[in-house]
């Protein structure tokens, strides 16, 4: 391989790390209020809770699937968590949230091994059940928790770092734990890589993704189970808009959208990117609707960039 | 020397091993396995299971309602049927709709017959935008779409100011959406009638629709025969998009107003009704008759809430499980076909 | 350590699907540390062997021994443990990890729950050692050629103690030196006492490196014979049920005038190309798998780009810049990937055929089907394309008829110049000699015809003039009829050096 082929693949593998860069100077040029230690401490928090629905779905996306379903997964969590709250009081809120988790990661992870159904239709479908599901639970409209403690979990601190940063920093570790250093992580990334391949090589692929699957479902109840606690309400239409963003995130991250390539470091990195930008245009005032705009604008920038570190990697690999 | 194309087709082999023609004959098994047999079944026992267990169901005005209803989606779905056989993806299409139904609107100030022609070429170039991204530039379909979802959406929003306008009152404007052709048949659905024969006609009858289930197929050979993934896909696009303009203006007059949160759901609608009617998301297979019949199903379905009683929040949930189930079985359908490695 | 005990038996093994049988009383023995070739046309039941083998199909009836124990494998599992690995045309690595975890993939070694990532590697470069291949254990395996790729396959089933090594059609995409370093590797492995089953449609090649042949036709195991002793005639009479007289079919015809003439041709992977060929020859290129042939012509037919260069059409200088141009100017091109560039594989055989020539059936742009109809039916009858039903879809087909469509798909327009790439890759020797007859008949009725080959006896046999080309330049133009096999491999190989 030649030595600019060489510095080009490195680049464009690690371009999340530029990103991040520039717009860390960015955001000191846009203002003295990005730097203040209210505003990072929002941005930290706002980051581990979209951070916590990544960590999930990166595994998911490091197979070369997809799931649309997380984001009315968080919302239909969030709902349970409240209910939950309502029913069984304060400690329930979490444990209820995260055996039902099950259900819904099973249901996506067989529609795609067993029965073979192409990921983003599946949870295309999957999506809207969920979705009927918090509706129905929530009778419509969002709900109240009557529970005053309900804020106490999200705004619990250890040590004096807000809870949701703690779960997400151990979360994050053992998710690069696992994608390193044992069998699981390897075999994820073999099946990601090809999964006929790894099929004939005697890989279970229909356990990897199933688990891959638990595990995006389970990071998407943790998240809705403190949701609800921030904000002491469930919605069922929470999460419509998260989805989008977060594999957004993932990708801008260096996750391929192809499987096989990518890992939690660089996720990080990408959460933390899009974050500093809500954040930016918060910041800056935006309304909504600009907001959207923006975003959309993003993720056609990200598309652009994973187009043209695609062909890249194809140039590097069709040289012997 | 001159090539003949009758000297071609006069070549005789020496090792003769002549193929007897397979008699095609009817058989049961064949009709089970025609295209479309079970969506087909589906919509009948559907039909009959809300005909007997309603009294509102089976009454002419009602199934005109069904119509009606479906007309608007089901012009989009015609157009959406095209992108997805040539083997891309359009998510941004409900948001379309939503635009150039305000861009309708706000003309109905102005002119009538601009209010008529211009959302159609607005949603043409929100189609040409799409095109261009993944017909040139080759990114994914299915993000891409996301991505411009959310930019037309903005735009929508910004054009309307972020709350829903009236249009300008005008007898034959209101026609479109909410008059009656001989007395009983709804404008929409005849506008809708007519768009499905002329795209059924474009896909299944001309060398147009044969480039699109080609290049949908097997890019790569289509590319080798000569034809062109970029054009194809973006004209696919802009068809897609000028349709769902249509389908704006018809939603325009139906309310006689522009909202813009209405577009939001549109496209699962779509993917359901195109899902049902057998069209693959990898291309190169389906039919504007498959199309139809899924938009059917879900016209009759979502009247048969109404009927039944069912609140909005658990239609999602069966909305949800049928398009599941509608999936699982098209999969496992293809799988026994052995067209699915 | 040769052992004269059969490591396997199959005996009286019968296999249907629903409506066809696909193993009829199908018996072989192998014996410990011996090469078996396997032979027989598409469709004569070898695939299905293997499949039932491997555990990926159970058998209805019959007996499988392996040590003289009776098996039977509901899974791939459970042939893996029992020591039976297939390797496929199809590579099976993970491109984007690196050798060593490629090989061990299956048993990655562990030390207190985590990967020993240090032990893998060890391993890894011992089993690299071994097979002599100096590649570096953490090279990507997407990185290497797909001959080294076949070796990792290699050393993951020698990682896994396999003993009945399956390779179907492993030669099809190797050049000669790579060949030999395969044959290499199954002599030293045989030493070591594995056992090779070898299917290939390359009958010199199973004559080389096979102990005994086991023929199958029809779902039948027809004979086995001694490879010392088995006469190619005598190989493929036992496939086809007849022999073939006459096997590449030349016709005499008229060589007219130049049709095609290409000047200073240059594109990514060839450099100052020219040649010329005229209506009724048959010109051939030949050179090693990567010289650059099916990149020239890629460049000529437009699929590529070229950098410079021209292209003259019966004397006007022409401008291609897509397929869609060469089209135009009566050029066809038989790609040599007919799955992924020559056929849409999801469609019927009727659209495959028409695909390249809409124009001649349509009006105003409406498709007549009636007159498409007739058109394929002929074709079909006349390029004797086994499908039940033009609407059947290609996928089904067998390998040799999915080529006479594509061949069928270019004819319907009428080429002037027809380039085949790799004509008869991976297709068995009946349907080899029907394209061989129809080639002959296309140079007769005065088509100019190029042909891209590695198989240097099909060149010799079908060629009147053979270009040979090495690194992208062209090395020699020669006259078969003045030529020898050595002259053409010389040429090929860069210059005269070689004799």
């Amino acid at each position: 391989m030649k030595k600019k082929q060489k510095l080009l693949l490195w680049l464009s593998d690690n371009s999340i790390f530029f990103l991040l860069s520039i717009i860390l100077v960015l955001a000191a040029l846009v203002g003295k209020s990005f730097y203040t230690k209210a505003n990072l401490m929002l941005l930290l928090k706002e980051t581990s809770l979209y951070g916590i629905i990544a960590i999930g779905i990166t595994f998911v996306l490091l197979l070369g699937f997809t799931d649309m379903s997380i984001g009315p997964q968080v919302s239909m969590f969030s709902v349970i968590a409240i209910l939950a709250s309502q029913r069984f009081g304060l400690a329930s809120m979490v444990l209820s949230c995260v055996l039902l988790s099950i259900i819904s990661g099973l249901l996506n992870g067989l529609l795609v091994s067993k029965v073979h159904v192409v990921p983003f239709i599946t949870t295309l479908g999957t999506m809207t059940v969920f979705k009927g599901i918090a509706l129905i639970l929530a009778g419509g409209k969002p709900i109240a928790s009557s529970l005053l403690t309900v804020y106490d979990i999200y705004t619990y601190e250890l040590l004096g770092v807000p809870i949701s940063i703690v779960v997400f920093l151990i979360f994050l570790i053992i998710a690069a734990y696992l994608l390193y250093f044992t069998k699981f992580g390897l075999q994820v990334y073999a099946c990601g890589g090809n999964l006929e391949s790894a099929k004939a090589a005697g890989i279970n692929t229909d356990r990897i993704t199933i688990i891959c699957y638990l595990l995006s479902a389970f990071c998407a109840s943790c998240a809705g189970a403190f949701y609800a606690s921030r904000m002491g309400v469930g919605s069922p239409v929470l999460g419509d808009n998260y989805t989008l963003p977060v594999i957004a995130s993932c990708v801008i991250g260096g996750i391929r959208s192809t499987g096989g390539k990518g890992n939690f470091v660089k996720t990080f990195c990408g959460v933390l990117f899009m974050q500093i930008i809500y954040n930016l245009m918060a910041m800056s005032g935006f309304d909504a609707y600009t907001q959207y705009f923006v975003i959309g604008v993003v993720i056609l920038g990200v598309l652009f960039l994973d187009k043209y570190t695609e062909k890249v990697q194809k140039i590097n690999l069709a040289q012997e | 020397m001159i090539i003949q194309k009758q000297q071609y087709t006069n070549l005789h082999a020496d090792l003769q091993r002549t193929v007897p023609e397979h008699q095609e004959k009817f058989t049961f098994r064949k009709l089970m396995r025609t295209q479309n047999i079970g969506t087909i079944l589906i919509l009948v026992l559907l039909f009959a299971a809300c005909s007997l267990t309603t009294e509102t169901f089976f009454k002419f005005n009602n199934i005109m309602n069904i119509t009606r209803q479906v007309s608007m989606v089901g012009i989009m779905a015609c157009g959406v049927t095209f992108v997805i056989i040539s083997g891309s993806l359009d998510l941004s299409i409900g948001q379309i709709y939503m635009l150039t139904s305000i861009v309708a609107c706000k003309l109905t100030h102005v002119n009538i017959l601009l209010a008529i022609l211009l959302p159609i070429a607005a949603g043409a170039l929100c189609g040409l935008l799409n095109g261009v991204l993944v017909g040139y530039f080759r990114l994914h379909p299915l993000i891409t779409t996301m991505g411009t979802q959310s930019i037309f959406l903005a735009l929508g929003y910004a054009l309307s100011e972020g709350h829903p306008i009236r249009a300008a009152e005008n007898e034959f404007f209101r026609q479109i959406g909410q008059g009656n052709i001989l007395g009983c048949i709804p404008v929409p659905s005849l506008i809708f009638a007519l768009i499905v024969a002329f795209t059924w006609f474009l896909l299944k009858k001309t060398t147009y629709g044969r480039k699109v289930y080609l290049v949908g197929g097997n890019p790569e050979a289509a590319r080798f025969s000569g034809f062109s993934f970029v054009k194809v896909t973006m004209i696919n696009y802009i068809f897609a998009g000028a349709l769902a303009g249509l389908s704006g203006i018809v939603v325009c007059s139906r309310m006689m107003s522009g909202v813009p949160s209405m577009g939001t759901g549109y496209e699962f609608q779509v993917m359901t009704a195109v899902i049902l009617g057998g069209v693959s998301f990898s291309g190169g297979k389906g039919s504007i008759f498959g199309t139809l019949i899924g938009m059917l199903i879900v016209g009759v379905l979502n009247n048969s809430y109404i009927q039944w009683g069912i609140p909005s929040s658990v239609q999602y949930f069966f909305q949800g499980v049928i398009f599941i189930i509608a999936v699982v079985l098209d999969t496992m359908h293809e799988r026994k076909l052995g067209l699915v490695s | 350590m040769k052992n004269n005990q059969y490591i396997l038996e199959v005996n009286g093994v019968d296999k249907s699907f629903p409506g066809v049988k696909a193993l009829s009383q199908v018996s072989l023995r192998v014996r410990s540390g011996e090469v078996m070739g396997i032979v027989g046309e598409n469709g004569a039941g070898k695939s299905t062997l293997i499949k039932v083998l491997t555990g990926i199909h159970q058998r209805d009836s019959g007996s499988v021994r392996i040590d003289g124990k009776e098996v039977r494998f509901q899974s791939t599992q459970d042939a893996l443990d029992r020591g039976v690995v297939c390797i496929y045309q199809e590579i099976n690595i993970v491109p984007l990890l690196d050798v060593g975890k490629n090989i061990f993939l299956h048993n990655l070694p562990m030390k207190f729950r985590r990967l020993d990532r240090k032990v893998m590697y060890q391993k890894t470069r011992r089993i690299l050692e071994d097979l002599e291949m100096n590649i570096s254990e953490r090279e990507l395996a997407g990185n290497l050629s797909i001959a080294q790729q076949q070796m990792i396959e290699i050393a993951r089933a020698i990682s896994r103690d396999a003993r009945i090594i399956i390779m179907d059609e492993p030669t099809s995409s190797l050049s000669e030196k790579e060949v030999r370093i395969l044959f290499r590797v199954i002599r030293s492995l045989k030493e070591k006492g594995i056992t090779f089953l070898f299917v290939s449609h390359k009958i010199d090649e199973i004559k080389e490196i096979t102990d005994h042949i086991t023929i199958f036709r029809d779902g039948c195991t027809i004979a086995e014979l001694d490879t010392k002793t088995a006469q190619v005639d005598q190989i493929i009479h036992h496939m086809i049920g007849r022999t073939i007289e006459n096997y590449y079919n030349k016709l005499p015809s008229i060589i007219g005038n130049v049709v095609l003439k290409v000047e200073n041709f240059s594109g990514k992977r060839f450099k100052d190309v020219s040649f010329e060929v005229r209506s009724g020859e048959v010109l051939g290129f030949f050179g090693l798998v990567g010289a650059g042939r099916s990149e020239i012509m890629r460049a000529i037919f437009g699929v590529d780009p070229h950098f410079k260069g021209n292209v003259v059409m019966t004397g006007r200088q022409i401008n291609i810049q897509s397929p869609k141009d060469a089209i135009h100017y009566g050029i066809g091109l038989v790609p040599e990937d007919r799955k992924h560039e020559g056929l849409v594989l999801n469609l019927s055989v009727m659209i495959n055929t028409t695909m390249a020539s809409l124009q001649s059936i349509q009006y105003m742009g409406v498709i007549n089907s009636k007159k498409e109809r007739n058109e394929v039916l002929q074709y079909k009858n006349n390029l004797q394309i086994k499908t039940p039903d033009i609407k059947q879809l290609v996928a089904n087909l067998s390998g040799g008829n999915q080529q006479k469509v594509v061949v069928a798909k270019w004819l319907m327009n009428a080429p002037k110049v027809l380039i085949l790439d790799e004509p008869t890759r991976g297709i068995d020797v009946g349907t080899k000699a029907e394209i061989y007859s129809l080639i002959s008949k296309l140079a007769k009725l005065g088509v100019a015809i190029i042909i891209v080959s590695s198989e240097l006896p099909e060149l010799m046999g079908l060629c009147d003039r053979i270009m040979t080309v090495y690194e992208g330049r062209i090395t020699g133009v020669l006259n078969v009829n003045e030529t020898t096999d050595a002259e053409v491999l010389s040429y090929a190989l860069g210059g005269l050096n070689v004799r």
